[in-house]
């Protein structure tokens, strides 16, 4: 602050003028309206409660989290045979790749009519064979950490598939009206026909167990059948059933990549 | 006049309750817009600028210190906005922005100092002359004198808003009092 002795005479009868100038009077409309903005922009921009911005920043982590979760989503690798395809109720002729590619999810009803064949690839993890005349419903994708054991039913016909490195720790549970067969990184089919459930594993490990019953190892190059009235029998691969699982591990081996867990 | 605001309300503006929101509004609405239509002196660019400095308090009021009287900070904005302004208003129309510091002539529409008593003006064309010989003055001498003398503010406070040290405020203030004491030689006294 100027000390008052330090200006002149005039100075101060200057500064006397300014400060004796009367206050400048806004029109009262417009002082109105910018004092309901003012409020009203407070009421329209209050911050959230605490509570529903926790819940808010929890909601968005967790859909953070599931999303980062998720496994590569199905995709159509191949189709071969004439036929149609019915997805959830849909049919579809095999030759539509686009839009067998737009039905395929998770838990979708697959039933593959006449010679038509229906091969998906969730990538890195499991290549999966619906074969011809077979109906199945199909599998989630397992995810990186959680939701790790995913399940599949098979009514009739024949799943085929070859695990991936990103399958590593995850299961599949194949759900058949006469067994269960439990997947765990390996080559496979499971065949449901007259003679009951059907696991055949090439390499890895499977078990298979009867309706209410206790779960058995099928070893590799080995097939176990359970009848429909639960009596089980252990038997070797049949050639057939080598040669479909082996030509499906290799063609599987450039697209999944790595070693199979 | 410095805020009639409690602490208590001081905080509930920070927290943008309404209620504190409008007796803030209250208390600082007209030192505002008087303070921009004496600098600015006309009534449709100082309701743009008001209802701008509003709008920069309402975005920055969870940084106002309860604990402080709020004009000075209020007052900040205003600068801040006026500032934009004339040197928006410069760059439109290729002006630069004239300092205290610069030996420009002002410009002579007063009346003339030699005029005797008897020309000396009634009050109301008295505020009129005087508010004409601020408009002459540089924008940053009308900042220092109308800041200080009509907003109230103290010399370290203005020279906490605009960034200079407190002598050159005091020196740039005597200077503007100076040329406005020189144009109004003829209604002063």
């Amino acid at each position: 602050m100027i000390r008052d002795d330090e200006l002149t005479l005039e100075e101060r009868q200057v500064q006397d003028a300014i400060r004796r100038l009367p206050v400048l009077a806004a029109d009262p409309s417009f002082r109105a309206a910018v004092r309901d903005r003012f409020r009203g922009a407070a009421r329209r921009r209050a911050p959230w409660p605490r509570w529903a911005l926790a819940a808010t920043l929890l909601l968005v982590g967790v859909a953070g989290l599931l999303r980062l979760n998720a496994g590569a989503p199905w995709r159509v690798l191949a189709t071969a045979g004439e036929g149609m395809i019915t997805i959830d109720g849909a049919a579809v002729d095999v030759r539509d790749r686009a839009n067998l590619e737009r039905r395929v999810r998770p838990g979708a009803r697959v039933t593959a009519g006449g010679t038509a064949e229906l091969s998906l690839v969730s990538d890195g993890a499991l290549v999966l064979v619906v074969t011809a005349g077979s109906e199945a419903t199909l599998p989630a994708v397992p995810g990186r950490w959680l939701g790790r054991t995913v399940r599949a039913t098979l009514a009739a016909g024949e799943l085929r598939g070859v695990t991936g490195p990103a399958w590593a720790g995850a299961r599949l549970a194949v759900a058949m009206p006469a067994a269960i067969a439990e997947v765990t990184g390996t080559t496979f089919a499971a065949i449901q026909s007259d003679e009951g459930s059907c696991v055949c594993v090439l390499d890895g490990r499977v078990t298979l167990a009867a309706r209410g019953g206790a779960a058995a190892l099928v070893a590799p190059g080995r097939r176990r059948v359970v009848a429909t009235g639960g009596a089980a029998r252990d038997e070797g691969l049949r050639p057939m059933e080598r040669m479909k699982l082996l030509m499906l591990r290799d063609q599987a081996a450039a697209l999944l990549g790595g070693a199979r867990p | 006049v410095r805020s009639a605001l409690t602490r208590r309300e001081l905080e509930g503006v920070r927290a943008r309750d309404p209620s504190a929101l409008e007796a803030f509004f209250e208390g600082q609405f007209d030192r505002v817009y008087g303070l921009v239509a004496r600098l600015v002196h006309d009534r449709a660019t100082a309701e743009d600028l008001t209802q701008d400095v509003f709008l920069r308090i309402h975005r920055a009021v969870h940084r106002l210190d309860p604990e402080r009287d709020p004009w000075p900070w209020v007052a900040t904005i205003t600068y801040n906005v006026c500032r934009d302004h004339w040197s928006a208003a410069a760059e439109r129309h290729g002006q630069r922005t004239v300092s205290l510091d610069d030996d420009a002539a002002l410009a002579a529409s007063l009346p003339d100092p030699a005029a005797g008593p008897e020309s000396r003006l009634n009050a109301l064309q008295r505020d009129r002359v005087v508010q004409e010989a601020l408009l002459q003055l540089p924008e940053e001498g009308r900042v220092l004198v109308l800041f200080h003398d009509y907003g109230g503010l103290g010399h370290d406070e203005i020279a906490a808003m605009t960034g200079q040290s407190h002598a050159a405020v005091r020196q740039r203030y005597r200077r503007a009092l100076a040329r406005l004491g020189h144009l109004l030689r003829s209604v002063l006294g």
